[in-house]
């Protein structure tokens, strides 16, 4: 179908290069929705200021898990409202969303820390990737004795491996 | 997936039986005779399959719902497909003004510019498609997860939105679409397989 002569109606950036620079972004939240990390690789575009951007993600992702455990066609139990309280693991959730710039990848322990990973819109399956990620989240985070559970990480030794694993993935 | 191999029924019942007639006729030893049922065997399960197959794929069970929203958010089409579970009038008005609002949101925490929001939800039990038009009209399929084509399908849905709703002079824009040539087309377009979407 042609729309004024374009074939292509959603434009998408160029192809990825081979690897090393396609990760834009990472996201860490506790189940309470507090930010514990944020990690930025390449963003070139930047609308709100960083509280904003993390309230608003946050926002996105609790309210698609709330859409998809209410559309979950598969499940012919009762799903209660939309909108209703989820415990995590708990009801349909999902796995990533893909729009004509980025990849979003979501995964949610059952402790509810949640990791998203924002990458280019061509990259594949990132599910393993991300329980690795969450390994090194337990080797470098929880197990650190100076850290308190529920206060942003502060810990070098984790985002230099968070660096380089990202680096190799994306 | 495998392209189906078509031998019909007939054709390899007549093939078999050409087996028993040179055998009793003593042309041929009884280890060809098994070749030749190892044989049909294969390709008679190999056609089972295949129906199965495309069935799942392109046919009625791969796709669980459609709805069309227009450029406020409110629902003017759902269609359901056999999903299980009971989602009532109220409930697919908020799932879709809620979708609304996501493919609003996503567009603005997008890292790089030109973003037009969310093309593809993966969900753990099925995917879900969105197709956005020009003019902000948004087409959506539930369908299962890994379904093929289904970008081709909503564009095709587009189309026929065009030609059946807009051209429609008692249709109010904006409004609940209610257009029988419509359903009737909706309906043809989503059970026909592979030769309506490919095709084009």
């Amino acid at each position: 179908m042609q729309f004024f002569g374009g074939s292509e109606i959603s434009p998408s950036p160029p192809a990825p290069a081979a690897s090393g620079n396609n990760g834009h972004m990472m996201y860490v939240f506790n189940r309470n929705g507090v930010c514990l990390l944020y990690r930025e690789w390449n963003r070139p575009l930047r609308t709100l200021d960083a509280q904003q951007d993390h309230k608003l993600m946050f926002g996105l992702l609790f309210s698609l898990k709330s859409l998809t455990a209410k559309m979950d066609p598969t499940s012919a139990a009762e799903k209660g409202n939309l909108g209703m309280p989820q415990l995590p693991g708990q009801g349909c959730s999902f796995h990533s969303f893909r729009t004509n710039t980025y990849k979003l990848s979501f995964m949610e322990s059952p402790s509810g820390i949640k990791i998203i990973l924002v990458t280019h819109p061509r990259t594949g399956d990132l599910r393993e990737s991300l329980k690795r990620i969450y390994n090194l989240y337990v080797d470098y985070v929880v197990k650190n004795p100076l850290y308190t559970p529920g206060s942003p990480i502060r810990c070098e030794l984790f985002n230099t491996t968070l660096d380089q694993y990202v680096r190799g993935i994306a | 997936m495998p392209r189906p191999v078509r031998i019909s029924f007939r054709a390899l019942n007549r093939l078999v039986w050409t087996a028993f007639v040179l055998l009793l006729s003593n042309q041929m030893s009884i280890w060809m005779l098994i070749c030749v049922l190892i044989i049909y065997c294969q390709l008679f399960s190999f056609s089972v399959h295949d129906n199965v197959g495309s069935g799942k794929v392109f046919g009625m069970a791969a796709i669980y719902s459609l709805y069309i929203i227009n450029k406020s958010g409110g629902l003017i089409y759902y269609k359901d497909y056999g999903s299980a579970g009971r989602m009532d009038t109220n409930d697919s008005l908020r799932v879709a003004s809620l979708w609304h609002s996501m493919h609003a949101i996503s567009q603005q925490l997008s890292p790089v510019s030109g973003c037009l929001g969310i093309e593809l939800l993966q969900a753990d039990t099925f995917d879900l498609h969105c197709f956005q038009s020009l003019t902000g009209t948004k087409f959506f399929v539930v369908c299962e997860p890994g379904a093929q084509h289904m970008e081709n399908l909503l564009k095709f849905v587009y189309e026929l939105y065009t030609d059946y709703v807009l051209k429609n002079p008692f249709y109010e824009m904006e409004m609940p679409i209610r257009c029988e040539l419509f359903d009737i087309n909706l309906t043809q377009a989503v059970q026909k397989d592979r030769v309506v979407f490919l095709g084009r």
